[in-house]
Order: C-alpha cells, then sequence, then structure tokens
C-alpha cells in the first residue's frame, strides 16, 4: 500500500518522542506537526490552534473536570475508613471472607471516583492492614486489589469514557450506562474466584471475626448508604434523561459536598485540596486530549485513517478476527501508555475500521475499556502496579504475578462481551426507547 | 534568583486558583442551567459558557500542573543513569518549550484575526470570540515559564528539590 512511507514516519517520531519521556499531550503535537509539515501543504500552527481550540471548549468534555472534582471530595471524607468497616460484617459469612472487601469496596469506590489508582489507594489503604492481620494470604490480598481497582475505568464515571466519548463524539451518558452491566459483571467473576479458590484450597488460618447481627451489620455501614445513594441518584439522572452526563456530574458534586460537610470531614482545607486536586488532575488530561485532537486532524489531512480502514476491510477479515487484532494492538500499547493516552491516540485510525466493519460504537467503548484496564496490571508499565509496590514495598515483578488470574478474568471477559455483545448494549437501549 | 523563583511560585500558584474559579464557574453555569431549566426559563448559551470556562480551567490549569509535576510521561528510559536522565530531560524540555512558544505564537495570531474581523461565537452566545480566546496565549505563555524555570533548574541547580532530575529520583525512592 502507498501509505507505508506516511505511517512508518509518523510511527517513527511517535516513539522517538513518547520513547524519550516526552509529556504524552506535547508529544502528539510534535507527531501532528511533523505529519502536517511533511505531507501537506496546510500552515501547521493554524490548524493546530483550531482543532485545539475547538475540542477545548467542547460542552460534553465539562463533565471531566466536575466528575474527577466529586471524587476528590469523597476521597477526603471518611469514605475510605468506613469502607472497610461497612463492608466486612456483610462480606466475613461468604467462602473466601474478607478478600471480597476488596472487590466490592473498589467496586463501590468505582461508582465515586472515576480513577484507578485512586481506587486502588482509597481501597488498599484500609484493607491491605485489616487483612494481613487476619492472616490472608498476602497473593490474594494484593492481586485482587489489582484486580478489582481497575474497575475504576469502567463502572461510571469513568474518566477513560468521559475521554472516548468526547474523542468519538458520542453521548456520555451512554456509554457510563453500557459500562455498569459489564462492569458488576467483571466484579462478580472476580468474587466467584476467590470463592472458588477458597473452597478448593479451604480456610488456612484465618482469623475471623465475630458474627454480627444484621442490626449491627446495619449500623457498622450507616456510613456507606448515603454515598450508595448519592451514585444511584447519579447515574439514575443520566438513565432516566433528567440530566445530561454533566449536569449529572454537578448534581455529584453537591451531593458529595454535602455528604462531607454532614460528616464534618469539609474544612477550607480539604475544600482547597479536593479542587486543587481535580484543576490538575483535568489539566493533565487536557492537556492529551489536545495533542490528540490536533493528531487526529493532521492524520485527517494525509487520509491515513481512511485508507487504512479501507485496506483493512479488503482483506476481508471476520469481526471476530478483527477484533482479536485490535485485543492484540491495544494490549500491547497498554504495556506502554496509561489508558487514556492509549485511547486518545489510536482511535482516529481505529474508529474509522469499527465503524467500516459494523460494530456498534457504544459496545466497542466498553470492549477497549476492558482491554486497556488488563494493561493495567501488565509489567512493565502498569499503572496499578507501581501503586501497589508504593504501598507495599513488593517488586513489581511479585506484585505483577499475584494478577495474573485477574488478569486472566479479564481476558474471559473480553471473550463473553464478543459473545454477548448486550451485556453492554442492553442497558443504553432502555434508555434510548425512552422519550 | 531566588527572588524571581517566589514571584514565579506564585503566579504559578495563582494560575492554579484562576483554573480553580474556572472549574467553580462551570459548575455555577450547569446549576443556573438546571434550576432554569425547572422554572421554564430558557437559558440560551450557557452550554457556550461553560465551554469557554472549560478552555479557562484546563489553559491555566496546565502551568500549575507542570508546577505539580502532574503531567504524563513515559518514565521508562527516564530513570536508567543520572547522566542519560540528564540528556533525555534536556531535550524534553527543549520540545516542550519549543512546542509551547510555537502555541502561544499562534494563538496571538488567531486572536489577532479574531478580533480585527470581529468573529463571533456561532452559538446563541454570540460572544466576541477573542475574548475567551486570550486564555490560550496567557495559559501557555505560563506554561512556557515553568518549562524555563525547570529547565534552568535542571541546568544549574540539578540539587534543588523542585528541579526535574530531582523530582525524577526522589519518585525513584519513594517506588
Amino acid at each position: 500500500m502507498e501509505h507505508i512511507e506516511l505511517i512508518s514516519i509518523f510511527l517513527f517520531v511517535l516513539f522517538l518522542l513518547l520513547g524519550t519521556g516526552v509529556w504524552v499531550g506535547f508529544a502528539l503535537m510534535g507527531v501532528a506537526i511533523v505529519g502536517i509539515e511533511l505531507f501537506t501543504s496546510r500552515p501547521s500552527g493554524d490548524a493546530m490552534l483550531t482543532a485545539i481550540w475547538a475540542s477545548s471548549t467542547s460542552w460534553s468534555l465539562t463533565a471531566l473536570p466536575l466528575f474527577i472534582w466529586m471524587g476528590e471530595i469523597l476521597f477526603r471524607t471518611k469514605l475510605s475508613q468506613d469502607l472497610f468497616k461497612g463492608l466486612s460484617p456483610w462480606m466475613s459469612s461468604l467462602p473466601g471472607g474478607l478478600l471480597h472487601t476488596n472487590i466490592v469496596g473498589c467496586t463501590i469506590f468505582a461508582a465515586v471516583s472515576g480513577s484507578s489508582a485512586a481506587t486502588l489507594t482509597t481501597v488498599g489503604k484500609m484493607s491491605i492492614p485489616e487483612l494481613e492481620k487476619r492472616n490472608y494470604p498476602r497473593h490474594l490480598i494484593i492481586g485482587t486489589l489489582a484486580g478489582a481497582a481497575t474497575l475504576g475505568l469502567m463502572i461510571p464515571p469513568s474518566l477513560t469514557l468521559i475521554v472516548y466519548g468526547v474523542t468519538i463524539n458520542e453521548s456520555i451518558s451512554k456509554l457510563f450506562l453500557a459500562g455498569i452491566v459489564p462492569g458488576l459483571f467483571l466484579a462478580g467473576m472476580f468474587m466467584l474466584y476467590v470463592v472458588i479458590y477458597s473452597l478448593v484450597k479451604g480456610r488456612q488460618d484465618i482469623i475471623l471475626d465475630g458474627a454480627k447481627t444484621f442490626k449491627q451489620k446495619l449500623a457498622a455501614s450507616r456510613f456507606l448508604i448515603p454515598v450508595l445513594l448519592l451514585v444511584t441518584f447519579v447515574i439514575g439522572s443520566m438513565y432516566s434523561g433528567i440530566a445530561t452526563a454533566t449536569e449529572a456530574a454537578s448534581f455529584g458534586v453537591i451531593g458529595a459536598f454535602i455528604l462531607a460537610s454532614v460528616q464534618g470531614s469539609m474544612t477550607v482545607e480539604t475544600f482547597k485540596a479536593s479542587i486543587f486536586g481535580a484543576v490538575s488532575t483535568s489539566a493533565m488530561i487536557a492537556l492529551i486530549l489536545m495533542g490528540a485532537s490536533f493528531l487526529s486532524l493532521s492524520m485527517g489531512f494525509t487520509g491515513l485513517p481512511r485508507a487504512l480502514a479501507e485496506w483493512i476491510a479488503t482483506m476481508d477479515l471476520s469481526r471476530f478476527e478483527l477484533l482479536m487484532a485490535l485485543l492484540v494492538f491495544y494490549i500491547i500499547i497498554g504495556c506502554f501508555l496509561d489508558g487514556i493516552s492509549a485511547v486518545v491516540l489510536t482511535i482516529a485510525i481505529v474508529e474509522p475500521m469499527i465503524r467500516q466493519a459494523g460494530i456498534d460504537i457504544i459496545w466497542f467503548g466498553i470492549f477497549i475499556v476492558v482491554v486497556v484496564e488488563m494493561a493495567q496490571i501488565t509489567p512493565p508499565i502498569g499503572f496499578n502496579l507501581f501503586v501497589l509496590q508504593g504501598m507495599t514495598g513488593h517488586q513489581i515483578g511479585y506484585i505483577a504475578r499475584t494478577a495474573v488470574p485477574m488478569f486472566l478474568i479479564m481476558l474471559l471477559m473480553v471473550f463473553i462481551l464478543i459473545a454477548l455483545p448486550e451485556l453492554a448494549t442492553w442497558l443504553p437501549e432502555q434508555m434510548r426507547s425512552r422519550p | 534568583m531566588l527572588k524571581t523563583r517566589v514571584y514565579l511560585h506564585r503566579l504559578f500558584v495563582f494560575c492554579g486558583y484562576l483554573a480553580a474559579a474556572f472549574l467553580i464557574a462551570i459548575l455555577v453555569l450547569i446549576v443556573a442551567q438546571v434550576i432554569g431549566r425547572l422554572v421554564g426559563y430558557t437559558t440560551p448559551g450557557i452550554t457556550n459558557y461553560a465551554g469557554y470556562c472549560m478552555a479557562g480551567a484546563s489553559f491555566f490549569g496546565l502551568s500549575y500542573a507542570m508546577h505539580c509535576n502532574s503531567h504524563i510521561r513515559v518514565s521508562l528510559f527516564l530513570n536508567l543513569s543520572t547522566k542519560f536522565q540528564f540528556a533525555l530531560e534536556l531535550w524534553c524540555h527543549l520540545i516542550a518549550i519549543g512546542l509551547s512558544v510555537f502555541f502561544s505564537f499562534y494563538a496571538s495570531k488567531m486572536i489577532f484575526w479574531s478580533y480585527k474581523f470581529h468573529d463571533v461565537s456561532q452559538g446563541q452566545d454570540a460572544t466576541a470570540l477573542w475574548i475567551p480566546q486570550l486564555v490560550t496565549v496567557m495559559g501557555t505563555s505560563v506554561l512556557t515559564l515553568v518549562l524555563l524555570e525547570r529547565l534552568y533548574l535542571l541546568l544549574f541547580k540539578p540539587d534543588d528539590p523542585m528541579s526535574p532530575i530531582f523530582k525524577a529520583q526522589s519518585i525513584n525512592k519513594e517506588s
């Protein structure tokens, strides 16, 4: 194909800039400029500003800092302490016992925060010492945590899904709803693994907490209930169509603010810390998005994405073969890049292929999220591995090994998603049919 | 020089405050829109204003985030050896400064033409576009300053706690 020179130059410059440690956003801008200057006669500077100004003022993007802010507020409340105390009485009678608090805790916190690192630190900070005190096997404590924390990317609000939705111009609400069932399903599979493992291996020398009555259980989790209500309200307002994703996010911020104030953990200091945390995370993502919007314009000028899509079409791949190729492609990319960068970097190329192959673009969003989730726990650059290394002091290699079963479960999830696409598409279609 | 750095630090934190103010403005605008809809009052143009605030929060946040070292990069090869790291950091900073200046230059050009041709937004807000577009130049100019300060520290004060080399090493130690 005649585009081979174009592709190799794009890839060479991209790998050079990314590999030498240039900030991802700047690296993408650099590649875009090289592409425009070498292969088109258009002025790169003006194109850059047009693309970046249009993408930075996008209305749907405003959901991003708001959801980050909501997570930042709840992150600084007593939620993280209550998560373990509130969940453990309910989980202790299941086979595998309190290991389930890792998974359920991550699932709940994932519904509060859109990032998997925040989920991991919040849940891990409390549960690792408590589980170690009770003699749970170390590799299971770390492995389940590494795996379940990736749910932060899938269960709404998910920053990766917002970024995906903004880049392909699809409804963020629909993407969020599409993530719910697969997210819960994946959490269920993680729990099933813990159950099977502990049934096969038997309980070793685990120290049990005393059984509690229903009333005591309820009292222990009284702080969790308002958070669950808030999350349900935020997601429910999108599902019922009363609110757009951005509006739901602003409800979430206000609700989180009220919850924190009632709990007494909202001081001027925590308010400032939460908003500055939100500012710096959303600016970090904004820089990547700026680079990506310019790069996709640049690639559009060269005609590369369309040519690639047509080329793929001539290969007559079946839908399954195409998805398998993309699966391998994203696992490799995900070894070196974080999820958001991986999505925005590739989507300009991948989107035309997906549309051409007739694959549902909402469903593909969930597919891509599971795959970049897997990348979070694969070395050499798995973000969750780094966070866990910082928290436990174990070697990356050890942590990665403990996470292997979770990786395999996610791989299984990918095939289940392909076999049963309704897992992702059913809920958003229910919303679609509403007036 | 120390005094200059104190002022620079204040400027960068001030940009953080500006970005925070824009974020609060987004929240206020959206809540106003929801309330307006509930009482049956249409609020044309609010989505556009929220978009401008988004740009404000992003562009002013850029420099603050760079000052706090929170922008993402692939650090796989940065940690190999100090000498190698110095060379890579130098190269990264030069590229980033180049791109940031390039961006500010073309942003000024865009604003100049928006002003000259009285470009107005195509949305219902009909804002004169050069006003919100100002944040692009301001944000990237401060970003250039952050990068220049980091470059200065890299070259002349590698042991300073804010220097890129020192930062990278302390991250290595933590992990």
